[in-house]
């Protein structure tokens, strides 16, 4: 544990901020030289496992190589992209560097170089123009009727879409849709029931605009 | 976009006199702060270690990674 004090003369008192981190509390893995090997977002139990396995399953495919032992390359890309440690760029960069990857392996890329784009788009909506750029290939996603993004990014993908059904021109059906999805993610948690009920009245509101 | 940045303002201001209040203790009062914060129960009973050198040295020795909590005192 690191106590930021703000003590003068404190050793390592700007850790937090060396280590590119800002709020509290920052949860992060570093290795044994103090470089960051991953930030920790999840903090059930279950997200600790994820990255602690997806650390060891790393560790061991670069000693691997390090050894000369080929074909691992996609394995440890898979291993970083659980990790966090590939933006889109690094993804769409390496994505093409992969030969001879077994069907299973194409489909595992296909959906890691979606969800890479995916989250860049959600990272970037804040700003209107970011928004409009997320919106519209989100609105391509769809309608592709294809590949979605996976669980732990669909929510932020259809809150997009949603914020830009509400936008002239309304689009009441894609609302719904999206409401419907929204449901289906939350409907089991009760802290999102306040969530969905406010996005229920807004969908009656739009519709009624429709007429 | 009025509403907006008096709202941004307003929060400002008053994220503004916390902060400015925390900048004015002394350090007795700061290391007090720290004080309390190791002595909560989560941090004895996690097995937290507190210095970062001896934190990296056991990792080099144990073959481990470090995860660490980043956190404040100066705060209350």
């Amino acid at each position: 544990m690191h106590v930021t004090t703000r003590l003068k003369d404190r050793p390592h008192e700007n850790l937090l901020s060396e280590k590119g981190f800002r709020g509290f509390p920052s949860l992060a893995f570093l290795d044994a030289e103090g470089n960051v090997l991953t930030v920790q977002r999840d903090r059930s139990v279950a997200g600790f496992e994820k990255t602690l396995a997806a650390l060891a399953a790393q560790a061991d495919l670069q000693r691997r190589i390090a050894k000369g032992e080929k074909g691992l390359e996609f394995e440890l890309f898979v291993a970083e992209w659980s990790l966090g440690t590939l933006d889109f760029a690094a993804v769409e960069a390496l994505a093409g560097s992969f030969k001879k990857l077994k069907p299973a392996q194409k489909e595992q890329l296909a959906q890691i170089v979606l969800d890479a784009e995916v989250m860049h788009l959600i990272a970037g909506a804040q700003s209107e123009a970011g928004f409009k750029d997320a919106a519209k290939r989100f609105r391509e996603i769809l309608d592709a009727g294809k590949r979605m993004p996976s669980a732990d990014i669909e929510a932020d993908f259809w809150s997009v879409l949603m914020s830009k059904a509400e936008k002239e021109p309304v689009d009441a059906a894609l609302y719904a849709r999206g409401l419907k999805e929204m449901e289906r993610i939350f409907g089991k948690d009760p802290k999102r029931e306040r969530m969905l009920q406010q996005m229920r009245e807004r969908l009656e509101e739009l519709q009624q605009g429709d007429d | 976009m009025k509403p907006t940045r008096t709202f941004a303002l307003a929060t400002t201001l008053l994220l503004a006199a916390p902060l400015a209040a925390q900048q004015d203790l002394t350090p007795e009062e700061l290391q007090s702060r720290l004080d309390l914060k190791v002595a909560k129960p989560f941090v004895g009973n996690g097995g937290w270690v507190l210095d970062y050198d001896l934190a990296r040295d056991r990792a080099v020795n144990e073959g481990k990674y470090l995860f660490v909590y980043f956190t404040r005192s100066y705060s209350g």
